[in-house]
């Protein structure tokens, strides 16, 4: 019997009425887990290492920091001048009655790039908890992308949290596709430290049955110049839940950085509740700072638009709901994934 | 050339900032304890539910815990704030019975020329009592009650009364709330008939003059079908040293067909923790506005809700906050809608400077049965320099999926494109940045009557000076 | 006799609380081509909106229909499946779905069948030729980040791939450079060459309709018929203007 224990995850930095509940998330976990077995194609250019990326902050909070703090952490580097050509790919099935807790940490020099695809599907009615940790360090000029792909199924717990700090003229992009599973806790927390470093992140979920989607972004802005984009387009049906929390965070300093967010949400049908609190913090004058979003129905011309080409009304919403994901998807930076996941999308 | 003097335009700082003798006045004892809160029943001559209600509310005052967001309020020990202070004087229909000191106060800020120029009737309360009321003659004769509550609640409301208080904002909701409903003294009570439009505004204007007191007044609205109505609400404090806690309640109860529009321009004093609630549920095609412009208080949490019932009924609110040095004011909007479509449009404007904190925190709920509803929200936050802080935190839930809500929000700078512009053509840069804060409030003083607007105006060319260098 | 599309008797419209038809009867039949001209604001594209369904527009009294089928009664979506279509003015973006890949669930939704992907790209290839734009067309997604003028060329790249029979062209023109207004008019000359189409253009140019064959033309004035005619009326209008019919309207 799996020992369950209540922590708190997902907690906004700046926490709002609490008669809303979404300033943070309680979940039922398994207090130990073992580590994966998860399929790893490791290209030429990422070697392990033994560096310590303890200092990358994930954006779950310190309770699943708590939880994974005796699993053991998979460290890769990637050398400086380095540019690796092949995805560094990890892929997990989970199979039934697993409790996977794993942590990966990965450290790319100066001038070097690489794409990461984390893939995690769980078969087909098979139940189970997961928990996973990924720091990421982003070196001077670099260029990091990171693909988290989660394909659930209707009886799994996954919480996938992620970290990373970014240098000078560092890139990083992260790529968040989630198909319904039982339960998805998704955290992200991205220092930008060094002067015209910037991260985008490209979010995409579709939840449905009774499913609960909870996502926590944290993007924090140091350095000179920086620039962060978080993209989102969401999909929601029957009785799912979802809670979506970003936050921009303009540190004292931070001067002529920009931050951007964005989400779009379709709502299928009624029942399923849609959260959302994106915040902006600012302690600096010489930013910019935007946040947009819509939620609900698709727009009067649009839907006249489609009609008027011959496709009927619960098509269009059909239609939609795939191109939301469709277009996160297709910015994912390898090719072979994207198809995959474009005919996954189509096929569901 | 001469200009016109109007009440409000050429005020030097110090027009909020004097205060009056305290002599003789009647006071409770510091604290909060159930022998204040009956002796304030008594004095108040309350009726007996009223007086077991605001025992339970003390109960549940010391059952509640502090909110856990939002701005500190450390610096506020209940145990030195003064519940209750009555000036030594009975309510007065006149001005010319209202004591000369207190009259002097309502006169420098210019209450009764604002009567006779442009309202239909005004309330003045001084720290804890209303000390004037009135109405003008033929807006009573519509059948308009406009009166302070105490009184109200012996006289043919009293039933109305009992069945509104605190039924909209109830003392559960939070610790201020159950103090209010402890220790509430003051404040109006508005009731508008079926039918009947007040064209011109209702003003109520609240002097809090005593160190270290509370004030706590209770303003309880009912619009009637096919009626209308605009109140205005004005607020200051002179400076102490000391803290000062406003926790007012106004609950708002608008009926079908009506329209109602609430401007506020607070000036509390910056020792002021201002965390007032107010509250309006909004029947089947009516209207709400709200008009609300931040300027005073040391902290203030201050949130109107609006709860869209009827259908097709629909808000609007625009709102400004200006926080300067040794201010943090966390501001914003509620709105739930429960009507089918229903709509509800939101514009704030905040302006942070020398230090200052502006929070501005919404939220927007659309509930299942909330068919075809609509919602904008627009946060827009201007930073005048780096010791400030603007943070925006809007959360939105909505859960009818035939309904279409959308939230902007933009934080920024002054253009230095736009001053330098301003400056080409021979403006000084304090002047250009002063023109381009008062451009960017415009939204909200182009909302308010002439003289609030002036008025807003001249806070913010106070709040300008000396804002560079 | 060639067969009557679209009729449309005595047909009053609303936008909003006013109106803005007041009252148009119309007949076209296959292999017509209707020109309508006036002056902004005339009801023009009313017209085009209300025959293709458009929510905003309520038509208070008369009757549109296209062959038997009473069209009033029919959602957007069955009026194109009975034959019609209608290039919108601004075009909407769609991200996520590409331009192929909506023609085809488009075409699969109208006819029921199953569109095979290899054909279909070689037939939108063709088109794409005759239209003179870029291959890589038909995969971006639907509208987004398009030029005006790229807008206005996939619309015409849907009427020839999907095929209507009565194509409603709502200013296809307006905005144009030389060249792209050479581009639409080659695809629009294409369609009118297939047997049995019929074309209603509202326009206020006349570089398009050089090399088409225009069988009627229709002025609106203030929500009105003012004037039926032939192709001669197109030059009166370039040479003279409305003028004339705007005085009449104002007098009578």
């Amino acid at each position: 019997m799996t020992n369950l224990n209540t922590i708190t995850l997902n907690r906004m930095k700046m926490i709002t009425w609490r008669w809303l509940k979404m300033n943070e998330r309680a979940v039922e976990f398994p207090t130990e887990g073992v580590a994966g077995e998860p399929a790893v194609i490791l290209p030429a250019g990422v070697t392990e290492s033994n560096q310590s990326v303890d200092g990358v902050k994930c954006g779950c909070g310190p309770e699943v920091d708590a939880l994974l703090e005796s699993t053991g952490t998979r460290v890769f580097a990637v050398a400086d001048n380095t540019t690796v050509e092949e995805p560094f790919k990890i892929r997990y099935d989970l199979t039934d009655g697993l409790s996977t807790f794993d942590k990966f940490g990965i450290v790319v020099g100066d001038h070097a790039k690489l794409t990461i695809i984390m893939d995690v599907v769980s078969e087909e009615a098979s139940a189970g908890y997961a928990a996973f940790q990924t720091r990421i360090v982003v070196g001077k000029e670099s260029e990091v992308s990171l693909v988290q792909i989660h394909r659930g199924s209707a009886g799994y717990h996954i919480i996938d949290d992620f970290g990373a700090s970014v240098a000078e003229n560092g890139t990083f992009r992260a790529y968040q596709i989630a198909f319904t599973g039982k339960e998805n806790d998704l955290g992200a927390h991205v220092e930008l430290v060094g002067d015209r470093s910037n991260c985008v992140i490209h979010s995409g979920y579709l939840t449905a049955d009774d499913h609960v989607m909870d996502i926590n972004y944290y993007v924090n802005h140091l350095g000179r110049s920086a620039e962060s984009n978080i993209y989102t387009s969401g999909v929601l049906r029957d009785t799912c839940q979802k809670v979506f929390r970003t936050t921009i965070d303009f540190q004292p300093g931070a001067v002529k950085a920009v931050g951007e967010e964005n989400e779009n949400v379709l709502l299928m049908n009624d029942g399923c509740t849609n959260k959302t609190v994106p915040t902006i913090l600012c302690g600096e004058e010489d930013v910019v700072g935007e946040h947009g979003c819509t939620v609900g129905r698709l727009a009067d011309d649009l839907i006249f638009y489609l009609e008027s080409r011959g496709i009927p009304n619960e098509e269009i919403y059909e239609m939609m709901a795939k191109a939301r994901l469709e277009a996160i998807i297709r910015q994912i930076p390898d090719e072979k994934t994207r198809e995959e996941l474009i005919e996954f999308n189509n096929n569901l | 050339m001469a200009k016109e003097k109007t009440f409000v335009e050429d005020v030097p700082r110090d027009l909020y900032d004097f205060k009056d003798e305290e002599v003789d006045f009647y006071r409770v004892d510091n604290g909060l304890t159930e022998a204040i809160v009956r002796q304030i029943s008594e004095e108040k001559n309350d009726p007996q539910w009223m007086t077991d209600f605001r025992l339970h509310c003390l109960e549940l005052y010391n059952s509640l815990d502090m909110v856990p967001w939002g701005p500190p309020i450390d610096g506020l020990d209940m145990d030195n704030i003064v519940t209750y202070v009555k000036p030594k004087t009975g309510m007065a229909g006149k001005w010319e019975d209202v004591p000369d000191d207190i009259k002097n106060t309502f006169e420098r800020l210019g209450i009764p020329e604002a009567e006779r120029k442009s309202l239909a009737g005004v309330g003045a309360q001084y720290d804890s009592e209303l000390v004037y009321h009135n109405v003008r003659a033929e807006v009573a004769a519509q059948g308009v009650i406009y009166t302070d509550l105490e009184s109200a609640m012996h006289g043919p409301y009293a039933e109305m009364i009992q069945e509104h208080f605190m039924k909209l904002v109830p003392p559960t909701d939070h610790k201020f709330a159950a103090l209010h409903g402890a220790v509430w003294s003051g404040g109006s009570f508005v009731y508008v008939p079926p039918g009947v439009s007040v064209e011109i505004p209702l003003q109520s204007y609240f002097r809090l003059n005593a160190p270290g007191a509370g004030q706590f007044e209770h303003t309880l609205i009912i619009v009637d079908d096919h009626a209308s109505l605009h109140f205005i609400e004005g607020c200051s404090a002179p400076k102490y040293s000391v803290a000062n806690l406003h926790a007012g309640c106004v609950e708002i109860f608008v009926g079908d067909n009506a329209k109602m529009r609430y401007s506020t321009i607070e000036n509390w004093s910056k020792n002021m923790y201002n965390l007032n609630t107010k509250r309006v549920t909004v029947g089947e095609n009516s209207a709400m506005e709200w008009v609300s412009g931040s300027f005073g208080s040391h902290t203030s949490y201050l949130y109107p809700m609006t709860i869209l019932k009827g259908d097709h009924s629909k808000m609007d609110y625009t709102g400004i906050t200006f926080a300067g040095e040794g201010q943090e004011l966390d501001t914003g909007m509620k709105v739930t809608h429960i009507g089918k479509h229903t709509t509800s449009s939101v514009n704030t404007r905040s302006i942070c400077k020398d230090g200052g904190i502006s929070n501005t925190r919404t939220s927007v709920v659309v509930t299942p049965e909330a068919d075809g509803s609509k919602s904008i929200v627009g946060c827009t936050s201007l930073m005048l320099d780096s010791k400030s802080r603007s943070d925006t935190i809007p959360a939105i839930d909505v859960r009818n999926h035939n309904s279409d809500v959308g939230h902007e929000a933009k934080i920024g700078k002054i253009s230095d494109e736009a001053v330098f512009y301003l400056m080409s053509r021979g403006i000084t840069e304090e002047d250009a940045r002063a023109m381009i804060v008062s451009g960017f409030a415009e939204s909200v003083s182009k909302e308010l009557p002439l003289e609030y607007a002036v008025e807003m105006n001249n806070l913010i060319r106070l709040e300008m000076v000396g804002a560079i260098g | 006799m060639a067969e009557t599309l679209l009729r449309v008797s005595n047909l009053k419209v609303n936008a909003g609380d006013k109106e803005i038809l007041h009252g148009i009867d119309l007949e076209v039949k296959a292999g017509e081509t209707h020109v309508f001209m006036g002056p902004n604001g005339a009801g023009k594209s009313t017209l085009g909106n209300s025959i293709m369904g458009h929510p905003a527009y309520e038509v208070t009294e008369g009757e549109i229909y296209y062959r038997n089928l009473d069209l009033l009664e029919e959602t957007p979506d069955k009026r194109a499946k009975a034959g019609l279509f209608m290039t919108f003015q601004t075009p909407i973006e769609v991200p996520g779905i590409t331009v192929a890949n909506f023609m085809r669930n488009a075409i699969e939704m109208r006819t029921g069948n199953r569109v095979r992907i290899w054909d279909f790209r070689k037939k939108i290839k063709a088109v794409e030729n005759i239209l003179s734009i870029p291959e890589d067309y038909a995969d971006r997604d639907l509208n987004v980040g398009f030029s005006g003028g790229e807008k206005k060329k996939a619309e015409i790249l849907q009427l020839l791939i999907l095929d209507p029979e009565l194509a409603i062209l709502d200013e296809t023109d307006s905005g144009l450079d030389v060249d792209a207004v050479r581009v639409v008019s080659q695809g629009i000359e294409e369609f009118q060459k297939k047997e049995g189409k019929a074309l209603m253009i509202i326009t206020h140019n006349a570089a398009i309709l050089e090399a088409l064959k225009v069988t009627h033309t229709h002025i609106l004035v203030d929500g009105r018929i003012v004037k039926n005619g032939g192709p001669e009326l197109i030059d009166e209008i370039f040479s003279e203007g409305f003028e004339k019919y705007l005085e009449a309207e104002a007098n009578g």
